[in-house]
């Protein structure tokens, strides 16, 4: 299992930031595209395209997957698709996480930000 | 508003054809929804000009995202590979187009059809062969890329660019005429169209010159250098001009179809049979 979630890192900007924005719960395709904006501070925005793109390969990768769960069937749009993490997607969302603290880590211990 | 709703996703949903068939069916629809959420969402924030800014992100991402859902269905190296096999009946077309342009510019001289409608059913022929043109000399392209030495690549390049900007500069020189009618003929846009047409021959003299050096063609090695080498019947006489009463005058534009025409028509014929390994003949 290891050496499969290794093979997948490092992850591109788009697949961890869409995996973080499900970190917290399960989300629709807007959902997943508003999140990524606000947790980069607008700084990423994806584009419809780029994301179902993006959540095909993930599906196929077995990052994330489709579920049938809505938060209020009542409130949402019966068509709309949910995603969330699979099991496998949280550890890679994990190891390139661990992976990125690392080197946040050198990061600080060279202050390339200045003194924190 | 929704006149501008409707409108906007009713041609987002004509460009979700550009995506392979697979991936539409599986994600179209949410596409369509994201995509008219979020033209809700722009014009909450900025009214009907925020519809329209979404629109250049929302079709470059499109675009771009098209592209390489087929590229990893496979679908672009299928279809390159498929017009390797077209190259030949397409340029064969090409040839037949010119021809065709070959009798009625010789008809049109001749006086028998002695009006402007006329002309423009020479010309059309013309136009419309640029269209097959573009995608025979990709393939022609493909095909010959990987076996002609720097000179010939260059060529091919030239070639491809050549027919790609023709189409563009017409197309541009239709539209702006069509916008902007008060404005008049856009001669920039028809020099350009001149110049890729040079540089379609340009490229076929540099490819021709390969040709000669690897006799990579079943037969008729030549006739890629005597493609390019046409460009000499009609270039001449719009650069330097022939006085109208020189017999140059009137041949030299029906020779030039017609020598073309057949060049095409024998260099499709050429490429239908099976390739050679490249034979230098020059390297030593």
């Amino acid at each position: 299992m290891d050496e499969e979630i290794q093979k997948l890192l490092p992850l591109t900007p788009t697949v961890f930031h869409m995996l973080l924005a499900l970190a917290d719960g399960e989300k629709h395709g807007y959902g997943i595209m508003r999140a990524v904006e606000e947790e980069t501070q607008g700084q990423m925005q994806i584009r419809i395209g780029s994301l179902y793109g993006s959540i095909g390969r993930m599906m196929e990768a077995r990052l994330i997957e489709e579920t049938n769960e809505r938060p209020d069937p009542e409130l949402d749009d019966e068509r709309r698709r949910y995603y969330g993490l699979t099991a496998f997607g949280r550890q890679v969302l994990t190891a390139e996480a661990a992976r990125i603290a690392q080197a946040m880590a050198v990061i600080q211990g060279k202050q390339i930000l200045g003194k924190v | 508003m929704r006149a501008v709703f409707r409108l906007s996703e009713w041609l987002y949903g004509v460009l979700l054809r550009l995506y392979p068939k697979r991936f539409r069916t599986a994600y179209g629809q949410q596409m369509r929804q994201r995509f008219r959420d979020a033209c809700r969402v722009a014009y909450r924030q900025n009214g009907g000009g925020g519809v329209l800014a979404l629109w250049l992100p929302t079709l470059l991402d499109l675009v771009k995202s098209a592209l390489e859902e087929r590229a990893q269905q496979g679908e672009i190296t299928m279809f390159k590979a498929r017009l390797v096999t077209l190259a030949g009946p397409l340029t064969m077309l090409v040839g037949v187009l010119w021809l065709m342009a070959c009798v009625g510019d010789f008809v049109f001289r001749l006086g028998a059809e002695g009006n402007e409608a006329f002309l423009g059913l020479v010309a059309i022929p013309f136009f419309f062969s640029f269209f097959p043109l573009l995608f025979a000399l990709i393939g022609i392209r493909q095909r010959f890329h990987p076996v002609v030495g720097s000179l010939g690549r260059v060529g091919l390049a030239l070639s491809v660019a050549g027919g790609a900007g023709v189409l563009v500069s017409v197309l541009t020189n239709i539209l702006l005429s069509g916008l902007v009618p008060e404005a008049g003929p856009h001669l920039w846009a028809n020099y350009a169209a001149v110049f890729c047409v040079l540089s379609i021959r340009v490229g076929f003299i540099l490819f021709g010159v390969d040709m000669q050096r690897y006799h990579m063609l079943p037969r008729w090695n030549w006739l890629p250098l005597l493609l390019g080498l046409t460009v000499v019947l009609s270039l001449p006489l719009d650069w330097f001009g022939v006085p109208a009463f020189l017999p140059a005058q009137w041949a030299t534009p029906y020779l030039h179809f017609a020598v073309s025409g057949v060049c095409w028509l024998l260099f499709g014929l050429t490429l239908l049979g099976p390739g050679r390994a490249p034979q230098a003949t020059a390297a030593v």
